[in-house]
């Protein structure tokens, strides 16, 4: 390749990086603490985040659109040479969405269905943050396990509609995420 | 290349697509949505890098002239023009027409007919759920009235044995009770809960194991002292209406209680209230989406317009560059048949008018090159009998610029390798003294253009003086009024001379013969005369007879001598050639005379390392012989003349000569004999035969030579010969000098 091109190149991926840069740093979800328990022989988590929405995923909430916040979260093996090891690997979204008729906001889990109604959004949203006795996974299959867990919050914005997409996509706004969370404990 | 901006095509083509149908349905492709933005920016900059290397190739062509690259510019620039403009306005319009498009699906009338339905649900439902609320309240007051003063605690595992009815301790309803209540009511959940949220007993006619416990704004709102009424949308989206009432209980008997319980709807109500829902919602979140579906489609749009732009750019320029080939190919070929390549062919890429028009060109080449071949080799053959050709042969163009100049011309003339083609002939004489009398006689008679004329020119070259006959001819051509010449030079100097001398041999041979033959009688009359009369007569008479017949014997000797020297001029010149050393051949005959004339001064001025010559030894000792004895003839006391004999080498006419000169410190000569000194019979010498000169003049003349006699500015007359100094002889130097000895 020539230099000038080479030269090229580089600009253009110097203006998409500076393009993209803010989009990578934004985030308005921030895990304050998060701990396991068994219950029931079940393994189960328990967060306690801090999610401030931008005004823009506000607006929309209040018109009517649903929002989707992903949980992911990963137990891993740690080992001392090479990579941890994942042993386990959970998803699970909850969404907020406005219910025009009631006037209320539900939240809604949406691999179990369960929905839990609030009169506010805020409140909503406060009960989202709030995560209490997610089940995880059997307590069995990680007895006496060393493990590392990581938990990481996020706004899904493939499940957005699809309008709001291209500009949730370029908008600061739009891209919330916690980053990981971690903590290591003896299951 | 071409296959890789395809697939690029393809692709960015495919993207586009898929990014139209994430557009269209966000569940399936919307998480490809970021990837295929990404994916398309990435191929238009690719295009544009690609367009970006291409517009830098095409101005680094024009700026360097190259063939064929404005040419491409122009059609790149109608290609361009004729692609974006209409996509540009086609662009303008659809962005417009979807914006008025979108702009239309939300009609005030029909948001405010969805707002209004929406409000005639609620409010629809509105009474009922006042009537629910106040039975509700009803069975909390009747709980109250019925409970016992002592808090008792429920059992919660009793809430997960199956069975939609949970019996409580003792003080609270019993199963019967609430589900008493539950049914009087047609409630489908009856929940009595403390005052935290635990539920102490519930009654249900769903199916669920937990009862639906309210939120914890819920009760906070309870604690408040305010009751609850709401819609709530449940699992499947039926629609219930929650209540939720504060059990008071009596003092001392601990904290208050809830009672949390859910009604159903109607479902016919259920069903339409569902769809004002539905369609309101939908409704405002598409009204909240305008803005961004019009930037959305305008993105895609944009990206599909910016992809049909820098494609068809890019296309204008393969097409472009395409249709220029051609005509960069005869371009090139044209200048390569302009410097005389006239093997230049073009390949023929395309059957329609311009392959018939890269044919015409390779016909045209080979036809030029075949006519091109066969006029060199006429002229080859040409310049083969004009090499051949004895006579030189000049040939001008109007301007009397040489075109062709034959090996015979530039010999005759004794022109240098400078003169060629192209020069101006008579510049060219002028450059070389020798030539200047050509000049001078050619310049009029070019610019007179005269169809044809002819004059004889001496001119003085190395080997001597040169007589030529200049003929020339105009040459008209058929497409112009200007005109060259041909001049055509032969060396006439060997005739002339061999006429000349043929004449006068002719002249002295008569002489010769009809003086010669009656001498002898003459003198043998005289003789006799003596003798037969002397013996007779007186002593005066006698001695008188005597002085007459001696005269007359002695004048007929010296008419002999005359007849003789006659016959000598007349004998044909036979040279017998050899190398002669010029200096040696000199001091023999100085050393000759020194030793008839003891007191004269004979100076000699010999250059040093003198070559030797080819000639004839004893002709050109006769020749310095003769020189010498003029000069002391010519000296006032032969006795004590001063005479100079010097060589050099000398430059003439581009040769080496020997320049031997031989001065005199008499009278001169008379400037009237100067021009023809050398003829016969023109002496200055009152006893003279006037052949000395002559005979010198023509052994000169024998070895190639030129003599020339001419007074000294101050004193004298001096006598210059110059003898060519022939390179074969001289690079033989060895053998000839051999042959001499």
């Amino acid at each position: 390749m020539p230099a000038h091109a080479r030269r090229l190149l580089l600009l253009a991926q110097l203006v998409l990086l500076a393009l993209w840069l803010p989009l990578l740093w934004a985030s308005d979800i921030e895990i304050e603490s998060a701990s396991e328990h068994v219950t029931h022989e079940m393994l189960m988590v328990d967060a306690d985040s801090r999610i401030e929405f931008s005004e823009d995923a506000i607006k929309a909430m209040n018109s009517g659109v649903p929002i989707t916040i992903e949980f992911d979260l990963r137990i891993a093996r740690p080992r001392k040479l090479l990579w941890d090891a994942e042993v386990l690997s959970a998803h699970r979204d909850f969404t907020i969405e406005r219910h025009a008729l009631s006037d209320q906001f539900v939240l809604s889990d949406r691999a179990t269905g369960e929905r839990r109604i609030h009169g506010e959004l805020g409140l909503a949203i406060q009960d989202l943050a709030r995560i209490r006795d997610l089940p995880i996974a059997e307590a069995s299959q990680l007895a006496g396990e060393d493990v590392e867990i990581s938990l990481r919050l996020r706004l899904a914005i493939r499940s957005l509609p699809g309008p709001l997409i291209p500009i949730a996509f370029i908008s600061p706004g739009w891209h919330m995420s916690s980053g990981w969370y971690r903590w290591r404990t003896q299951l | 290349m071409l296959g890789t901006v395809g697939l690029l095509t393809l692709s960015l083509l495919g993207s586009l697509v898929l990014m139209s149908a994430a557009m269209q349905n966000s569940d399936r492709f919307g998480a490809l949505y970021s990837v295929l933005l990404l994916s398309n920016t990435a191929g238009l900059m690719a295009f544009v890098w690609l367009i970006g290397v291409n517009v830098r190739r095409l101005l680094r062509q024009i700026r360097a002239r190259e063939p064929g690259a404005r040419l491409t510019l122009r059609m790149l620039v109608i290609f361009v023009a004729l692609a974006v403009l209409p996509v540009t306005v086609l662009y303008t319009f659809s962005l417009d027409f979807l914006r008025r498009g979108i702009d239309s699906w939300f009609d005030v009338r029909v948001g405010d007919a969805l707002q209004s339905s929406l409000e005639l649900s609620r409010e629809a439902l509105d009474l009922r759920m006042r009537e629910l609320l106040s039975q509700t309240e009803s069975m909390a007051e009747e709980i109250t009235q019925g409970a016992p003063p002592e808090r008792t605690t429920l059992n919660l595992d009793a809430l997960r044995d199956p069975g939609s009815i949970v019996t409580a301790s003792a003080w609270t309803p019993g199963p019967s009770v609430l589900d008493a209540m539950r049914a009087r009511s047609g409630a489908d959940e009856l929940t009595l809960l403390s005052a935290d949220g635990e539920p102490l007993a519930t009654s249900s006619r769903i199916s669920d194991l937990i009862p639906h416990l309210p939120a914890e704004s819920l009760l906070v709102q309870l604690r408040q002292g305010r009751s609850y009424i709401g819609l709530d949308p449940l699992r499947d989206g039926t629609l219930f209406v929650r209540v939720a009432v504060s059990v008071n209980v009596a003092p001392g008997a601990g904290a208050k209680r809830v009672l949390h319980a859910l009604y159903p709807i109607a479902p016919r109500i259920n069903r339409l209230a569902g769809t004002v829902e539905n369609a309101y919602a939908k409704y405002h979140e598409l009204d909240y989406l305008r803005e961004k579906l019009k930037l959305s489609f305008a993105m895609t749009l944009t990206m599909v317009l910016l992809f049909s732009i820098v494609t068809a750019v890019w296309a204008a320029f393969y097409s472009a560059r395409r249709l220029a080939a051609p005509i960069r190919d005869l371009a090139i070929g044209t200048a390569a048949v302009a410097a005389g390549d006239y093997a230049t062919s073009l390949p023929v890429q395309s059957n329609d008018e311009m392959g018939f028009l890269v044919s015409s060109f390779n016909d045209m080449t080979r036809r030029i090159g075949r006519a091109r071949a066969e006029t060199e080799t006429q002229r080859e053959y040409l310049d083969t009998v004009l090499r051949q050709l004895s006579s030189g042969v000049v040939a001008l163009d109007e301007a009397a610029h040489i075109t062709t100049l034959n090996e015979s011309a530039r010999r005759m003339l004794e022109l240098d390798d400078d003169a060629a083609p192209g020069l101006g002939f008579i510049e060219t004489c002028r450059r070389d003294d020798h030539l200047h009398p050509l000049a001078d006689t050619l310049e009029p008679l070019l610019a007179e253009q005269r169809s044809e004329w002819q004059e004889q020119i001496t001119i003085f070259a190395s080997n001597g003086r040169r007589v030529l006959m200049c003929r020339g001819t105009s040459l008209a051509r058929h497409d112009s009024a200007a005109r060259g010449y041909v001049i055509v030079f032969e060396n006439i100097t060997a005739i002339i001379q061999g006429q000349r001398d043929a004449a006068w041999s002719e002249v002295a041979r008569r002489l010769a013969h009809e003086i010669k033959n009656p001498l002898t009688p003459i003198q043998l009359a005289a003789e006799r005369l003596r003798q037969k009369y002397l013996k007779k007569l007186g002593p005066e008479e006698g001695e008188a007879l005597e002085r007459l017949t001696s005269t007359i014997v002695q004048q007929v000797e010296t008419m002999k001598a005359i007849v003789n020297t006659f016959s000598d001029y007349a004998k044909s010149p036979v040279i017998t050639r050899a190398a002669v050393d010029i200096n040696a051949l000199i001091a023999g005959v100085v050393d000759l005379f020194r030793g008839g004339y003891p007191e004269a001064r004979i100076e000699t001025r010999l250059a040093e390392g003198l070559p030797p010559l080819s000639g004839d030894p004893t002709r050109l000792r006769q020749v310095l012989n003769n020189l010498v004895k003029n000069a002391f003839e010519a000296s006032p006391e032969p006795a004590n003349a001063h005479i100079i004999v010097s060589t050099s080498i000398t430059q003439y006419a581009q040769a080496d000569h020997v320049e031997i000169r031989i001065e005199d410190r008499g009278e001169g000569l008379p400037e009237p004999l100067l021009s023809n000194i050398f003829e016969p019979y023109v002496t200055s010498k009152a006893k003279g035969t006037g052949l000395g000169l002559a005979i010198v003049k023509k052994i000169v003349e024998e070895h190639n030579g030129v003599v020339t006699l001419r007074n000294n500015p101050e004193v004298g007359a001096v006598a210059i010969i110059r003898l060519p100094l022939d390179k074969e002889p001289a690079q033989n130097e060895e053998a000839l000098l051999k042959d001499a000895v």
